[in-house]
């Protein structure tokens, strides 16, 4: 695995990681995304689906809370969670926790860490924890780490402490069960920063993981709303100035496209897709622009556009949806109401997806109301193919230095 | 199709007869009102409930309107399939021969004992085939004898609880033995049948809501009926749903990832089974048009009867009783 920068702009990485994966031959662009997936699938779509959208990334994010407790049926199995799941082209990456669903805290000790699935809950000690990536055999995997600091609001320094310590400790001996099986050391481990809010430890976690022979780093912690993000994005400038530049560094938590974008100006590189899910579970569609250079008649339509929907957006309400209890924020219209019933037009004018292509507001509307599962699969479809379409304008804003424009850009359509 | 007056299959008396002579005046005004009749067809329904006479009375009338096609409606509710045969058999008798026959909601059915059969290989774990309607008990004898030969039985009762049934003994080594046992979940191993045999009895389209929505419940369709893959029994089977099935859903992926997707909360599962299912109500269909086409459907009929119920005497009195009005012998 290699990754090479193209250039370094304010802070921003853009580049490519080559020789990825099992064969070595595939290749991540950066600054980029992970596929989000449920159980192994992207939510809502099967193979057919979800190759009808562009630009879906080349490494698929899977998580232990979603597959720790299938670990017999993998050892069984024998041949890894990539076939396993039907997805052998791609690349995999395993964390620990799924983003979208907080962990409980209380659960991390000095031995093993918890995750939660359906099923309950499922604890695992080191040796616990590489068997199941073993019968995983994922191309990366997020070391097993004390995240809980994230989950609490006060937290003691001494507690602070303590997650640096159990992380490195677990690092450690993940690192030492990692020689002793050829199998494991098919996988790249990324190790995971810690330390909270609490300058002193963030570097000194950053430091000490960037001794020991990771492939990557997870930057655990800074996932929150956007007032807690930008509160902890100076520890963040901070933490990624003390890691190598040629390994990757990935982000948990941080999927909003404001976000997005402010912890790519402060050296992150990966980032997971569960935004769009989330605005899936809503009954939402991504509509925000991301072209920084339209044509003049273009960027007035799209004004026009965004100021009725400010209008509507004066009362924003708390949307109670499967899981999210989460608001709705600007980047996105709420197919729901009713005043798109009789709305004829593509959830985006100009999208390239299956759903804009070949179907309208009033019909996905409809869907909604009917309780439809094809709703979540339409909006499943634009949903991630809007934003795998962000992330390449992001590429192409930093490859023409256009990234200020895109910022701005962005940054007007963000309540 | 006209808007009728339908009756649930099970209400008697007066209504039902009401509900006929209605469907019959509103057809009239359907074609009296239909502007658009050489860009849509409007399709007649056969009312009349499970009485004879008034559905040969309804038939009469209706095949004196000249309508693009006729269906037969009223007959998808909580009949006994004795008389539900009956009524489609009289219906298609006196329908024209040269105008479609849509018999409207096949498939739906209430009350059948399910029975479960496994193939259990004496090498082997057992298999579960499909759920499938069976007739009466077995010896408990047969029963004790299956556990000597090792397979583990203490998994079936587990998950079924007790088992009896006639046990089929293979006749040499390799040879899988068979028996079936109560299932507890609710299904309707009887839908493809009621296709086949409704094909038989001379119905050239139908519909149904039962093969998505038993794959919205986790219920995958097979030649032997159907397997429900939230069990326990398939976590561990590696194979696809059916391995002669040529869908995207047997194409990728295994019964143990459906099993562990349908545990989970996303909707992909139901999506991977909705596919597999039309596709293999698609695929039967096919068959059936080319086991006619080549002049061999009674053939066709008892190879279908024997991979469902495992012989095909062994299919439900119904069926062989319908089967039998139209020529077609079973066995």
């Amino acid at each position: 695995m290699k990754l090479s920068l193209t250039k370094v702009v304010n802070g921003c990485r853009l580049g490519k990681i080559k020789n990825l994966g099992k064969t070595g031959d595939h290749t991540m662009d950066i600054p980029g995304c992970l596929l989000y997936t449920k159980t192994g699938s992207a939510p809502h779509l099967t193979h057919h689906t979800l190759h009808n959208i562009h630009r879906v990334p080349a490494m698929a994010q899977l998580t232990l809370s979603s597959l720790a407790e299938h670990h017999e049926v993998l050892t069984e199995y024998k041949e890894g969670v990539g076939k396993f799941i039907g997805m052998p082209e791609s690349l995999l990456y395993c964390s620990l926790h799924d983003p979208v669903s907080p962990c409980p805290a209380g659960y991390v000790t000095n031995k093993s860490v918890s995750v939660w699935s359906v099923a309950g809950r499922v604890e695992m000690t080191v040796s616990k924890f590489m068997a199941i990536q073993k019968a995983l055999q994922p191309d990366w995997f997020q070391c097993l780490s004390d995240g809980e600091v994230s989950c609490k609001e006060a937290t003691s320094i001494k507690r602070v402490r303590k997650s640096v310590d159990r992380s490195l400790l677990f690092l450690d001996n993940c690192l030492r069960l990692q020689e002793e099986s050829e199998v494991l050391q098919k996988s790249v481990i990324i190790g995971v920063i810690e330390g909270g809010d609490v300058m002193e430890e963030r570097l000194r976690s950053a430091r000490e993981t960037a001794k020991r022979p990771v492939g990557g780093f997870l930057l655990d912690g800074f996932q929150g709303n956007p007032t807690t993000l930008e509160t902890r994005l100076r520890l963040l400038s901070s933490v990624t100035a003390e890691l190598p530049e040629d390994k990757p560094r990935l982000i948990s938590g941080v999927s909003r496209p404001d976000e997005v974008l402010e912890c790519i100006e402060r050296g992150v590189d990966l980032f997971e897709s569960f935004f769009p899910y989330q605005v899936t579970e809503r009954g939402c569609a991504l509509t925000f622009s991301f072209d920084y250079q339209p044509n003049p008649e273009e960027t007035l339509l799209q004004q026009n556009g965004t100021q009725e929907e400010i209008k509507c957006m004066d009362q924003i309400k708390k949307i109670e949806t499967t899981g999210c209890n989460q608001e709705i924020t600007s980047f996105e219209i709420n197919l729901k109401e009713k005043k798109y019933q009789e709305d004829f037009n593509p959830l985006v004018r100009g999208c390239s997806c299956y759903c804009c292509k070949n179907h309208t507001r009033a019909y996905i509307h409809h869907l909604l109301v009917t309780n439809e599962l094809l709703a979540g699969v339409l909006l499943m479809m634009h949903n991630f193919e809007h934003y795998f379409g962000f992330f390449h304008y992001i590429r192409e804003a930093l490859k023409s230095d256009k990234l200020a424009q895109l910022k701005e850009l962005i940054h007007r359509q963000a309540s | 199709m006209q808007l009728d007056d339908v009756v649930s299959s099970t209400v008697t008396g007066p209504r039902v007869e009401e509900a006929m002579y209605r469907s019959i005046r509103w057809l009239d005004r359907c074609i009296a009102a239909h502007q658009r009749p050489d860009k849509q067809n409007l399709f007649a329904i056969i009312q009349g409930g499970l009485d004879a006479d008034l559905r040969a009375t309804c038939l009469e009338e209706m095949t004196k309107r000249d309508v693009p096609g006729f269906a037969i409606g009223g007959l998808s509710g909580g009949e006994s399939k004795s008389q539900f045969w009956r009524m489609v058999a009289l219906s298609t008798s006196r329908l024209p021969k040269d105008k479609p026959r849509y018999l409207m909601g096949v498939g739906y059915v209430v009350d059948r004992e399910a029975r479960a059969l496994w193939e259990v290989d004496s090498w082997g774990p057992p298999t579960l085939l499909g759920e499938v309607a069976f007739g009466g008990n077995g010896h408990r004898s047969d029963l004790r004898r299956l556990g000597r030969h090792g397979c583990p039985l203490g998994a079936i009762l587990r998950e079924y609880g007790p088992v009896w049934g006639s046990v089929r003994v293979g006749r040499g080594p390799g040879k899988p033995l068979r028996f079936s046992a109560p299932s507890r979940h609710g299904c309707n191993p009887s839908y493809a049948t009621d296709l086949v045999v409704c094909v038989a009895l001379g119905c050239d389209m139908f519909d149904c809501v039962f093969p998505t929505r038993t794959a919205r419940f986790g219920s995958a369709l097979v030649p032997t009926g159907n397997l429900q893959l939230r069990k326990k029994v398939f976590e561990k089977d590696f194979g696809p749903i059916d391995p002669e099935c040529t869908c995207p859903t047997c194409q990728k992926h295994s019964r143990a990832f459906l099993h562990a997707l349908l545990h989970s909360d996303n909707t992909a599962a139901l999506h991977h089974l909705t596919v597999h299912n039309i596709a293999y109500q698609l695929q039967l269909m096919s068959a059936v048009r080319t086991s006619i086409v080549e002049k061999r459907f009674p053939d066709f009929v008892r190879d279908f009867m024997g991979a469902m119920y495992g012989d095909p005497t062994l299919c439900p009195t119904w069926a062989t009783d319908a089967l039998a009005s139209v020529g077609i012998t079973l066995g």
